[in-house]
């Protein structure tokens, strides 16, 4: 039984999960995730099924080694740097990732969340180098170009996404992937799900637009000052290391951003003809 | 929409807006130095941290930070005085000859409380040491001395930066606790 189900792998065969390796490629980063466990292996490829890549070669190598079943932690993630090694810890995790050698270690029970979080760490801390972030956003694809919806929770990412039309590609509708590109910024798909818990498209395309979302009783878009978008784009980065540098790599990145793409506010009523402002 | 503003120049002017807003929102303020104006006892890199006070708490021998033109600068008060009828602080950089503009309440931003080189801290409450009184007048009167004191300090942040224990981050935090 648990043979067919690693057979059903999409992607990966039974010769990858017997060396226990499954590569997930997100913003183009691939990151080699080693468990061992077939069943641990399986559940990694149903979760992320659309950003698995096994020929890609890993921007990073993680080794997991399964502590028992436990809950999820809903205490804050602590990162922290020691030279050239990362230290992530929470409650239901504990991990470490030397840049130099690019391989890392993670304990953590056996459960998606945990590994989600692990993940968003390593890559917002491959991004903050780069000049990327993740943002607290749904992003969406429509003519080949990205626009990235954000705000809090309950501010309406999986509204937003939600009335999304058919010819609109949904990248996410909870963590936006955002990369700086030969002085371009685009936006990628993940398999981060929101509320909406359906991972998002594997495509990126430039970014046309970060909208802030209020809802309203109209539909509108309001301009905003350019301090006030860096502003509100601080506050929805998500960003975990208590590391000098790397913030201020990422306060420069939100500067950086605001300056270069077009920014505004989007009010809006839970109705479909939001996406008409949305071109 | 926003309008872009894409020039290196008003990207700083953004950076210095929001500094601003959080030095005035949440009392404090941490940013690393830049400049010469201060050496030797602000050499560029260096964090200072600083707390938003009025005009009227800045005492001479304070360095204090204001905002003019889009940028931010920390020089040392030389004197309180009234300009213009208004209360103002005349600054000047250690290893600078002129005087600045006579710094007005508005522009006025805060003093500058602590600060961390090379993962050390240095005490700011003491008033600066005969060597240094030397190093920023002989700074003053020449860009070779700038220069030679800008690479010794280089060469002993490198030598230091391994005898660095715990992140300057703390290292504030440890100065404001007591």
């Amino acid at each position: 039984m648990r043979t067919a189900e690693v057979q059903s792998c999409a992607g990966v065969t039974v010769a990858d999960l017997a060396g226990g390796a499954v590569t997930v490629e997100i913003g183009g980063i691939p990151i080699s995730l080693n468990a061992g466990d077939p069943e641990f292996c399986a559940l990694i490829d149903r979760r992320y099924a659309g950003f698995i890549n096994p020929d890609a070669k890993p921007h990073l190598e993680f080794e997991f080694e399964l502590a028992p079943a436990g809950e999820p932690s809903d205490e804050d993630a602590r990162v922290s740097r020691k030279g050239p090694v990362w230290f992530f810890h929470r409650g239901d995790f504990q991990a470490k990732w030397d840049t130099q050698s690019r391989r890392g270690w993670v304990r953590q029970s056996p459960n998606p969340y945990s590994l989600d979080s692990v993940l968003r760490i390593a890559h917002s801390l491959a991004l903050a180098e780069e000049g990327g972030f993740l943002l607290h956003a749904a992003s969406a694809m429509r003519n080949g170009r990205a626009f990235l919806f954000s705000g809090v929770s309950g501010a309406g990412k999986t509204t937003i996404a939600r009335l999304a039309p058919p010819d609109v590609n949904l990248l996410t509708d909870e963590i936006s992937y955002v990369r700086c590109c030969d002085s371009q910024y685009r936006a990628y798909g993940t398999p981060f799900a929101g509320e909406l818990a359906r991972p998002g498209e594997n495509l990126s395309g430039p970014i046309e637009t970060l909208y802030f979302l209020v809802q309203g009783p109209e539909n509108r878009v309001e301009p905003i000052t350019t301090k006030q978008a860096a502003r509100k784009l601080l506050r929805n980065i998500l960003f975990f290391a208590h590391d000098r540098e790397l913030v201020r790599k990422v306060f420069d990145a939100a500067v950086q951003f605001v300056s270069t793409v077009n920014v505004a506010k989007l009010v809006f009523t839970r109705d479909r003809q939001v996406w008409e402002l949305v071109q | 929409m926003t309008t872009h503003e894409g020039s290196t120049e008003d990207r700083e002017a953004l950076k210095v807006d929001l500094a601003v807003e959080v030095l005035r929102s949440s009392g404090k303020l941490q940013f690393a130095a830049r400049g010469t104006s201060m050496i030797p006892v602000i050499f560029p890199g260096d964090i200072l941290a600083v707390r938003h006070q009025p005009i009227a708490a800045a005492q001479p021998g304070d360095i204090v930070l204001w905002s003019r033109n889009a940028r931010l600068c920390a020089h040392r008060v030389v004197q309180c005085a009234n300009f213009e009828g208004q209360t103002a602080a005349v600054t000047r950089g250690d290893a600078v000859r002129d005087a600045d503009t006579p710094v007005t309440a508005d522009e006025f931003l805060g003093i500058v409380y602590a600060l961390v080189r090379c993962g050390k801290q240095i005490d700011l409450a003491r008033p600066p040491s005969t060597a240094s009184l030397v190093i920023s007048y002989l700074a003053r009167h020449s860009d070779i001395v700038t220069a030679l004191v800008l690479r010794c300090h280089s060469l002993l942040c490198f030598l230091g930066s391994s005898e660095q224990s715990f992140p300057q981050q703390e290292k504030i935090d440890l100065l404001e606790s007591t």
